[in-house]
């Protein structure tokens, strides 16, 4: 019933039918080459669409929108605007000086614009470089003072980098702290990845929520309005059959009418299934996916559930193990290697406690009993 | 007159009270011996501002804790009229002092009320100005506390205000005589006394025994930070006029954002930074101060009197905590309103509508610009310290970046409550955009909640407020008491009638499906043609919405009821513009006056239906026109609806409270009010007519205010035109014959009245008392618990 609050965008005049697929269709000019210029500030959901101006004019042919209404301006490297054919014009044949500053620029470099000042469009960029190393948090610090501090500093390299100010010495800073830090990035990298992720789910369970609550509300109108519709009927019935005073019979309807009215108050108890929803959200959000790193790996061999003797009764490798030349083993083969196997695997089967109690003293030969057969 | 309630003397200035007073007085008495909140009707014109005032001036001078009184209405007339009332009782308090110990203690009572700087500023140059905006920027450049720091260390350096100046020089809290001033008197002292009247009321505020202003100063974040911060706990704050509190404080904290505000935003950031290079070659020290100081996290303690805008966040734990480290350098934050107002253009320029929570708000600009939510939500103060510390000037050409500072901070404080929606479009046809961003709040209780956590008693009343327990769950509060009064007429004054049906039988109503049905529009017709030949004088009638009323007008023009209507009356119509109206107005009471006769069609919702009084020969009957129920089909404007849809869908969300229901009370509400305009008071009389289907069921009358509802009886309650015309003239003449009967006793109470209603009150308690114990109706007061008894005690328990 309300689409428009549930997702975040609809179509303006949201005819009930809105269909995904018109959802970002936004009226800028569609081009050819809008799969080949990419970049610029990449918004999948929507919310904000290209500069576009109608006094636009491309700076090297100085075409305008007046004489090109299909005219779309694109943003170099360098910070400076072209038209999509003076870029295919001077590009194509490879990288080429800029026209206004003689910058070496390629065609891929170019994005389309987001913002209407440039020079916001290139701090975000900067910004968007920086704060991929420079993501420490609060609970990095001591106290909020340092945390400050800290980005008050991040501040200043990226007003630097922004204003070109001493360029080369910020970026000597920027590398040393890639260095200092490179363990506490790649964890803020990955607890932003989660909270986006919780966030994502946060939301997912609020719409649910939303939506089961509507429908939980029109199920309990639904169902009033029924009630009332039999309360009417059969007051009428009994208006028709019985013989008492009228005025009593309605009185006593009426009277039945408010006490259901004021029992409906009570039960929305129905809410509970609405709150298990939400923590089970909750639920699934604090227990995050732990990223698999292989270096870290603790991969459990149930080392500790059995103890490899030196010598084992085995027929079958009997003539293996007593061949001393090699001729019957390739390279690398080791019988013990198939004895530590055949245990893991009886163990992790069984999943028995280790043999701890038991003779450690390997058992005289004639009995040729396996320790995993005795297990066994 | 003087009586007792329990043991409180109260001093009444006039000789008569009515019944309803009485028990308007005792249940404030009681919310205020609880220390309580109450929500209290009382019929209009019933002389409801008195008796509150009467009440609490009397609870005041009795009890040693004087409590401060902290009254809030609507408008300035409103505000005068109050003041008035309160001089008027003070004077007879002082008149009927019985010792001279107590006449001095009257004579030291404060009474004063404060407006904006526009009404109270006697700068000769100053006060020529026409935008308020403007009064108060020009009056900060004169009176701000660096500019006159330097003015009085090398005078005739910079321009000041000589009034404000001569304020210095007094004596703190005692810059005005004890006594009551309305707006005209202290404007008349500061004028005699060459002091500013503006500075003088504020700087007062800590001292006087009651304030009387406008509900935005204790409910607009914004402002309550500056001007109600030293008010102190215990105070008694009164909300009169507050059927549409909940409106005033989702009003004071939603932003409406458009692309012009946006241009003149960014003009204002460069203008800043340029201000910032010229300050850092010749005063850099200055910047560095600044720095330093937020680098410690001070906040600036500084008064907030001249503060050129406050924050408008209330937690406390936010406002100690230090500037953040990225917007502490003042070019840094420059930097980053510039992001931030980019940001929003970008926004502005698509072109479908956007509805979002905060909170994806908040992401989507972490997405696209890398502004963090810490540093946003300290956006406001840090550009307050920032205006401070360059000693800018011409504050009012800033307004569009403090709107902007002051939307950041919002949104970035609240998670729950609000909704961002981008409307591209005004209207669902037009073509070219015009972009809105709306930020509304849609939770009335986030508004009011520092209210009733810091003050022990808050009173909400007014003539219709009904039906009282809607508003105790949408500000989300406990009342200890919740009263509406039944009005007491010795004969019936008004008279509520409704029609459900024409003089053919055909139904009326303006729902939707019918609404332009020719068959209603003609009954519609015939209702105000058959009036105006009865009702003689002023008719003011109805719609639920101008676009609506338009229609109707031209089918009426069409049809020829008009050119019927003219034969007997005037016809005057209210339009969405304020100029016109008034001139409408004007004429609609001249033609009154001299007894032409004139019909007001007006609008439900428009500036008639809300502020302006047709008593006595103004209005001789109101017709409601149709009921505005749904909303979503009857936009009153096309952004309203969207808006309205979203707090109905959080209503029911957060407080289950269904959109029938909250729809059905607000147009009850609206209706209440519409009519509510023509009794102004008991020697006044009207019709009251309401003409539509839907206002004959149970469950709509009963959201009528009980002083309305009393009076509709069941035969009047499903009428066609004919017989309501028959039953209205029945009514006039009854009401034209002499009022020979005495009013007093009945509907006015003289002394002895009041001591016989008490005597009985008390033989009946006495009465239900004697089971359980003896006597409990010992007038002194053993515990000093404030004068109640332990009958009321056990009563309040259940009430809570």
């Amino acid at each position: 019933m309300s689409r428009w609050l549930r997702g975040t965008t609809i179509r303006k005049g949201g005819s009930s039918n809105g269909s995904s697929a018109t959802r970002h269709s936004t009226p800028q000019v569609q081009s050819t080459s809008t799969t080949i210029f990419g970049g610029g500030v990449k918004d999948p959901s929507g919310r904000t669409s290209e500069y576009f101006s109608m006094d636009d004019q491309c700076p090297v042919c100085k075409s305008d929108r007046y004489l090109n209404p299909k005219l779309r301006l694109l943003v170099s490297a360098c910070y400076h605007k072209m038209c999509e054919s003076c870029i295919d014009r001077l590009f194509t044949l490879g990288p080429a000086p800029c026209p206004i500053c003689n910058k070496i620029l390629r065609k891929l470099a170019f994005t389309p614009q987001t913002f209407e000042d440039l020079d916001v469009e290139k701090e975000v960029a900067v910004r968007r470089r920086i704060a991929k190393e420079f993501n420490k948090r609060r609970e990095d610090f001591p106290d909020l003072r340092s945390y400050n501090d800290y980005l008050e500093e991040v501040e200043d390299i990226a007003f630097n980098l922004i204003n070109d100010i001493d360029v080369a010495e910020t970026e000597a800073r920027i590398a040393q702290y890639k260095i200092e830090n490179a363990a506490i990035i790649e964890q803020n990298l990955q607890r932003e990845e989660q909270y986006a992720q919780y966030l994502k789910e946060q939301e997912e369970a609020d719409r649910l929520e939303r939506e089961q609550r509507a429908a939980e509300l029109k199920k309990l109108e639904e169902e009033e309005r029924e009630e009332k519709e039999k309360g009417r009927q059969e007051l009428i019935d009994k208006l028709e059959t019985s013989d008492k005073d009228v005025k009593k019979l309605i009185a006593r309807s009426r009277a039945e009418a408010m006490k259901r009215a004021a029992a409906r108050i009570i039960t929305p108890a129905l809410r509970s299934t609405s709150h298990l929803l939400r923590s089970r959200a909750a639920q699934s959000t604090a227990v995050p996916d732990v990223p698999h790193v292989p270096l870290q790996d603790d991969w459990y061999a149930y080392e500790d559930k059995f103890t490899l003797r030196d010598d084992y009764d085995d027929p079958v490798s009997d003539a293996v193990r007593k061949d001393r030349e090699g001729i019957m083993r390739a390279g690398g083969y080791r019988v013990e290697e198939a004895w530590e196997r055949a245990l893991r695997f009886a163990v992790a089967g069984l999943d028995v406690r280790p043999l701890q109690g038991l003779r450690s003293e390997p058992p005289p030969a004639s009995t040729s009993q396996d320790v995993v057969m005795t297990a066994a | 007159m003087k009586f007792q309630i329990d043991d409180l003397p109260i001093v009444f200035p006039y000789d008569r009270i009515y019944p309803e007073q009485y028990a308007y007085m005792c249940d404030l008495k009681r919310t205020l011996d609880a220390t309580g909140h109450c929500v209290l009707e009382m019929p209009s014109g019933t002389g409801k501002t008195v008796s509150l005032l009467s009440l609490i001036v009397s609870y005041q001078q009795f009890y040693p804790t004087k409590r401060k009184l902290i009254y809030c209405s609507r408008t300035v007339p409103e505000i005068e009229k109050a003041l008035a009332e309160l001089k008027r009782l003070m004077e007879y308090r002082v008149s009927c002092a019985e010792t001279e110990e107590q006449k001095v203690k009257e004579q030291s009572f404060y009474g004063i009320g404060l407006t904006s700087r526009k009404n109270l500023c006697i700068h000769p140059e100053v006060s020529k100005e026409k935008k308020g905006v403007v009064v108060d920027a020009r009056c900060r450049d004169l009176t701000n506390a660096s500019v006159c720091e330097r003015g009085r260390q090398n005078p005739g350096s910079v321009e000041l205000c000589e009034w404000h100046e001569n304020l210095g020089v007094r004596e703190p809290g005692n810059l005005i005589p004890p006594g009551v001033y309305t707006l005209a008197d202290v404007l008349q002292y500061g004028r005699d006394n060459t002091v500013c009247p503006y500075f003088l009321v504020r700087r007062m505020m800590p001292f006087v025994d009651v304030v009387i202003y406008s509900f935005h100063y204790l409910l607009d974040p914004k402002v309550a930070e500056q001007v109600s911060k030293e008010l102190s706990k215990d105070a008694i704050v009164v909300f009169d006029e507050a059927h549409n509190i909940d409106n005033v404080c989702i009003e004071s904290l939603s932003i409406d954002l458009t692309r012009p505000m946006l241009d003149s935003a960014a003009r204002s950031v460069g203008r800043l930074g340029d201000k910032i290079e010229e300050i850092k070659k010749t005063d850099a020290s200055k910047l560095q101060d600044e720095y330093a100081k937020l680098v410690e996290g001070l906040q600036e303690a500084a008064d907030n009197e001249d503060a050129f805008m406050s924050n408008p966040v209330l937690p406390e734990d936010l406002l100690k905590e230090a500037i953040p480290g990225n917007i502490r350098k003042a070019e840094h934050f420059i930097a980053f309103l510039k992001r931030f107002v980019e940001y929003l253009k970008t926004r502005m320029r698509v072109l479908h509508v956007v509805a979002e929570t905060p909170l994806s708000f908040l992401q989507h600009l972490k997405d696209i610009t890398y502004i963090e939510r810490r540093p946003l939500r300290f956006c406001a103060e840090r550009l307050q310290s920032l205006v401070r510390t360059l000693e800018l000037s011409r504050l009012d050409e800033f307004s569009s970046l403090q709107k902007v500072a002051t939307f950041a901070t919002l949104v970035a404080t609240y998670e729950k409550g609000f909704l961002l929606i981008l409307e591209p479009f005004e209207t669902d046809v037009a073509t070219v955009p015009n972009p809105i961003f709306h930020f509304t709040c849609l939770d009335p209780s986030i508004a009011i909640k520092p209210v009733f956590e810091r003050f022990s008693s808050v009173v909400i009343t007014s003539g219709t407020i009904s039906p009282l327990d809607m508003y105790p769950k949408m500000l989300q509060f406990t009342p200890v008491v919740q009263e509406s009064y039944p009005m007491t007429l010795t004969r019936n004054s008004f008279l509520p009638l409704v029609i459900t049906r024409g003089s053919d039988q055909v139904a009326i109503s303006s729902r939707f499906e019918v609404r332009n049905d020719p068959a209603v529009v003609r009954n519609f017709g015939s209702i105000l043609v058959e009036y105006s030949k009865i009702v003689p004088d002023g008719i003011v009638a109805f719609f639920p919405s101008y676009l609506y009323m338009e229609s109707i007008v031209a089918a009426w023009n069409d049809m020829g009821i008009l050119n019927e209507v003219w034969k007997h009356k005037l016809i005057f119509v209210e339009t969405p513009d304020a100029n016109e109206t008034s001139i409408a107005l004007e004429n609609y009471r001249r033609a009154c006056d001299n007894g032409r006769g004139a019909v007001l069609l007006s609008v439900a919702r428009g500036k008639v239906s809300e502020g302006i009084d047709f008593d006595h020969n103004y209005g001789r009957a109101v017709i409601m026109f149709g009921l505005l129920i749904d909303s979503r089909r009857v936009p009153y404007q096309y952004t309203e609806s969207r808006i309205l849809k979203a707090r109905l869908e959080y209503l029911r969300d957060a407080y289950r409270i269904r959109e029938s229901e909250f729809l059905g009370f607000d147009a009850m509400r609206n209706a209440a009010q519409c009519v509510g305009r023509v009794l102004r008071g008991k020697t006044d009389w009207g019709l009251m007519v309401f003409a539509d289907k839907r206002f004959a069921r149970a469950d709509k009358r009963a959201k009528l205010p009980r002083w309305i509802n009393q009076y509709i009886t069941e035969t009047a309650s499903n009428l066609s035109t004919d017989m309501a015309i028959t039953l209205s003239k029945l009514f006039m003449r009854t009401i034209s014959q002499n009022p020979n009967e005495n009013q007093t006793g009945i509907s006015l109470w003289t002394i002895e009245d009041i001591e016989k209603a008490q005597a009985q009150q008390k033989a009946q308690q006495v009465l239900e008392v004697e089971q359980k114990k003896d006597d409990t109706m010992d007038e002194d007061d053993e515990y000093g618990d404030g004068g109640f008894d332990d009958e009321m005690l056990a009563e309040l328990d259940l009430d809570v």
